[in-house]
């Protein structure tokens, strides 16, 4: 040992020779790092979560102590990136100055233990799924085999949900299968067989980067996970609807550990017993036109949206690739104050998370939120991609950039998202005319409102701006279509169908044009083929009912409009249509309930209204069909079928009600006491299909008999009692 | 009391003197001797005509970036051990069992062979102050280069898609070719030596 070495050793040794041992009031183990350590590393830094070590005894954290001090004093443990002061947010993880500050003075003072009996206990974490046991637990099979070495590896797997009826997912939780090594999870949904097919056609287990390609955020949830992040827990109202034959498109962010990892996620579902009732919308702020020049260290872009309606903000999700360094998001309210939703001063792409506030945040109509993200494309950035560094323009690469800040609001209504989502698409024109995806957005939107003008405008300037969109060209042909105009809907369909073979809604669509066309051969294929490539597609299925229906077959047609209703419970065409079924299968009792039905779901259905009517008509049940009736003539007073018959009702009507009056005068006459008129009168009734009026009077008949203990007049009555309700017989289901 | 103090103090410090002087005779033979998870005694710079550097690299059974490195480290052992570079990995932690430094070795599949450190003798001679960090002795037994294997990691939480510069590469290039290092000493990132004693 060098001279200089030992000489102040033995200084050292001198010191220590004086010392009592550590300061008498230096933090210890027990009494004041092991709670911070407890509450705040020890939830990840435990076996089967995310740490790479644990972090549970004495030994554990005195050999990681300086690296805690140093850690927790850069910020980078625990890891939060929202800055304090700038939104409450729930599960915030982070550690006060001075707790940090006892953390170094304990190293300092030699890592003392204090009183070993003085160590609290451990807290009582939940095993297992967080939520609770799951209604539904889908694992990923096989596993994924992450390589060992190499930079972050995105990946998106397609995992198909098992169930076979509509269910109203009102929470999910994922458990990775490796949360040391998948660093972020971002989950969709797939009601095509879009996902699927990518998937198929890559190599390897499902399909690579970032790009997600046609899966959605179901219903507008956002669904992720980070290491330490709670799933999001049920909400009273709130859930997103999940059809059968829906895939999980799951992108899995992992970062290699050195040596190769099985990767088997596991999803748990949690169904709520109701249809939601309350509904969110995605606000996405966004960097519009990105392109950084090389070397630009400060790089800023903004966005801001108005919002025309009360909202409840319940969390955002920042987003952006390795340049982004700094976000700030806030809202300005109608009374001019602002409020900090977010701000993030040193943005880490690898611990992205959504956050959601503590208490949901007030939007009063009339507020506008803002975004200012900036980025660092210089050398400087140490998590460049780029070096030296490279100009740099917006994509979904990891070497591209995006940036976006989405906010999860809750509208008051469903009406109110719908006009929400309107609003947003608007403004999305505003800033960006010649974007082919928000002309195609809002044509969908128009289209789906039934505002055809305006959906035919945005669908041709979609397609001007981008040919091949087969969404556009299937959308447009159908509203041709409904007005008559066959031969251009064909073409379009036809452009659409050559540029995407597995495109289930142009199939159908087709069919619905064959069957215009009276081509009932190529109609059936086009819609067979909807339900190969989309088995859930509950309007292929209607659509196919209805061609089978026309032709005669009616139990395979009963099939199909079953199953779509099992996922389209609330389509009130598709009961309609049922109901015709059931007139055709004689079963009346049902084609009764599911008119009624149609109408409940959609009011002013002539079709529906005049269905009913005649349906009632023939069961004699008068007065309700004369109701019917009358509102399809208030609807379409040209509808001269619906016009006689309701002459013939009113006609009968007007007989009824003078034989009826007849019989209950004759009931009057004899003081009621008379069991022969009760049932001349009954029986009066039950010609006219007053069937429960019937019962009540021969009822009345019955008791006189009984009272009069005439055995075989009381048996009569009760025989025709029976043939008053055995023409109701096929009211049993 | 206090006089009795002193005189402790002063006698310590002759002590002191006293073994540093013999401890300075055996490190100039560099002959530190460590064992091996199978019991063998081994000093990884006795002089051997077949070696022209010895790569030594400290790691730990659970520092999540030294384990990231170790397909790297065995790309590189690849590399080089054929052009007479021996390499080792030593285990400074006093808790590591024989045990678990065998399941480590396997579970990485490193073919590097690996020597235990509980006292830091070699941590000192070499310098060292993280895991995994490199050092580098040419055929003498000197200390050539200490540091990073790379500099992909520029902080905790903060590393690069890439590195730039793959010291540790270029360190046992410069001395199979007999040139001067450049970046002899660089900073490595890791879980710190310090708070293994």
């Amino acid at each position: 040992m060098k001279l200089a070495t030992v000489l102040s050793l033995a200084i050292t040794a001198v010191a220590a020779a004086e010392d009592d041992g550590p300061a008498a009031d230096a933090p210890t183990f027990a009494k004041d790092v092991a709670p911070i350590v407890f509450e705040n590393c020890a939830p990840c830094h435990r076996p089967g979560e995310s740490g790479p070590f644990d972090l549970l005894t004495y030994q554990d954290v005195r050999r990681r102590a300086r690296q805690m001090v140093e850690v927790t004093q850069s910020g980078f443990m625990p890891p939060w990136l929202p800055e304090a002061g700038y939104g409450e947010f729930r599960g915030a993880r982070r550690l006060t100055e001075e707790q940090k500050a006892t953390l170094a003075a304990w190293v300092d003072a030699g890592t003392p233990l204090g009183d070993a009996e003085a160590i609290p206990a451990l807290p009582q974490w939940t095993e297992g799924w967080q939520l609770g046991e799951p209604d539904l637990v889908v694992r990923m099979k096989p596993a994924y085999m992450l390589t060992d070495s190499g930079g972050e590896v995105f990946r998106n797997f397609v995992i198909p949900i098992p169930v076979s009826s509509l269910k109203y997912v009102e929470a999910i939780e994922l458990r990775p299968g490796s949360p040391q090594v998948v660093h972020h999870a971002v989950m969709r949904t797939d009601e095509t067989r879009s996902s699927r097919m990518q998937a198929a056609l890559d190599p390897e287990m499902g399909f690579g980067n970032m790009n997600m390609g046609d899966a959605r955020q179901p219903d507008d949830y956002l669904l992720g996970w980070t290491p330490g992040h709670q799933p999001v827990p049920p909400r009273e109202g709130f859930a997103w609807t999940l059809r059968p034959d829906t895939d999980f498109v799951l992108q899995l962010h992992m970062l290699p550990s050195g040596k190769p990892e099985p990767i088997e996620p596991s999803i748990g579902f949690h169904f709520a017993d109701e249809p939601p009732s309350r509904h969110v919308a995605s606000i996405m702020l966004r960097a519009r036109g990105i392109d950084i020049p090389a070397g630009e260290s400060h790089h800023a872009m903004t966005d801001m949206y108005r919002i025309p309606m009360d909202v409840e903000l319940i969390s955002v999700y920042p987003h952006a690739h390795y340049l982004g360094k700094q976000f700030e998001c806030w809202a300005e309210l109608p009374d001019g104050s602002r409020e900090w939703l977010l701000k993030i001063d040193d943005w880490d792409f690898n611990w992205q998370d959504e956050y959601r506030y503590a208490e949901p945040v007030t939007l009063p109509a009339g507020s506008t939120v803002h975004m200012n993200l900036v980025y660092d494309n210089s050398a400087d950035n140490p998590r460049n991609p780029a070096i030296p560094p490279r100009r740099v323009v917006e994509g979904s690469r990891s070497v591209d950039e995006m940036g976006n800040v989405t906010l999860q609001v809750v509208p008051k209504s469903l009406a109110e998202r719908d006009a929400l989502r309107q609003a947003l698409a608007r403004q999305d024109l505003e800033k960006d005319p010649d974007n082919w995806l928000v002309h195609d957005n809002l044509a969908t939107l128009a289209h789906n409102a039934g505002r055809d003008d305006e959906a035919i405008r945005h669908y041709n300037e979609t397609l001007r701006l981008n040919p091949n969109r087969t969404r556009a060209l299937s959308g447009l042909g159908s509203i041709l279509q409904a007005r008559g105009e066959l031969q251009q809907a064909e073409e379009l369909f036809r452009r659409a169908l050559t540029l995407n073979p597995g495109f289930a809604t142009a199939h159908l669509n087709m069919g619905k044009l064959m069957v215009q066309r009276g081509q009932a051969g190529p109609a059936r294929q086009h819609y067979e083929r909807a339900i190969e490539l989309q088995p859930s597609f509950a309007e292929a299925h209607g659509a196919l009912g209805d061609l089978l229906q026309q032709q005669g077959d009616f139990g395979e047609a009963a099939e199909h409009y079953e199953y779509a209703l099992s996922i389209d419970p609330d389509s009130a065409e598709l009961h309609n249509n049922l109901g015709n079924l059931r007139y055709y299968q004689e079963r009346h009792a049902e084609a009764v309930k599911c008119y009624r039905r149609s109408l409940e779901l959609l009011p002013g259905q002539v079709e529906a209204h005049n269905n009913l009517a005649n349906m009632l008509f023939l069961r004699g049940q008068l007065d309700e069909s004369i109701e019917h009736f009358r509102a399809a003539l208030e609807i379409d007073s040209g509808l001269e079928d619906a016009r006689f018959n309701l002459q013939q009702a009113l006609q009968l009507q007007v007989k009824r009600d003078a034989a009826v009056a007849r019989a209950q005068e004759r009931v009057r006459a004899t003081g009621g006491r008379d069991a022969q008129t009760l049932m001349i009168l009954a029986d009066t009734h039950a010609t006219y299909g007053q069937v429960d009026q019937a019962l009540e009077t021969a009822g009345r008949a019955l008791e006189l008999a009984s009272q009069a203990s005439d055995r075989g007049l009381a048996e009569r009555i009760r025989r025709q009692m029976q043939r008053y309700r055995d023409n109701l017989r096929d009211e049993q289901p | 009391m206090k006089s009795h103090r002193v005189i402790h103090g002063i006698l310590f410090v002759t002590v002191v003197f006293a073994a540093a002087g013999i401890a300075a005779e055996a490190d100039r033979d560099s002959l530190i001797r460590l064992e091996g998870p199978d019991g063998k005694r081994i000093a990884p710079l006795a002089a051997n005509p077949d070696v022209r550097a010895t790569v030594v690299v400290f790691v730990r059974v659970d520092c999540p970036i030294s384990n990231r490195y170790a397909p790297e480290l065995m790309r590189i052992h690849d590399a080089f051990v054929e052009r007479g570079v021996a390499f080792w990995l030593i285990y400074p932690d006093p808790a590591a069992t024989d045990d678990a430094i065998r399941s480590h070795l396997e579970e990485y599949g490193y073919p590097i062979r690996a020597l235990k450190d509980p006292e830091h003798a070699f941590v000192e001679r070499a310098g060292a102050e993280i895991t995994p960090e490199a050092a580098v002795f040419d055929a003498r037994g000197r200390l050539v280069y200490r540091g990073r294997i790379d500099d992909r990691y520029v902080a905790f939480g903060k590393s690069r898609p890439q590195p730039t510069r793959r010291d540790l590469v270029l360190a046992l290039e410069a001395v199979l070719e007999g040139r001067a290092i450049e970046n002899d000493r660089t900073k490595a990132v890791g879980c710190f030596l310090g708070d293994l004693r």
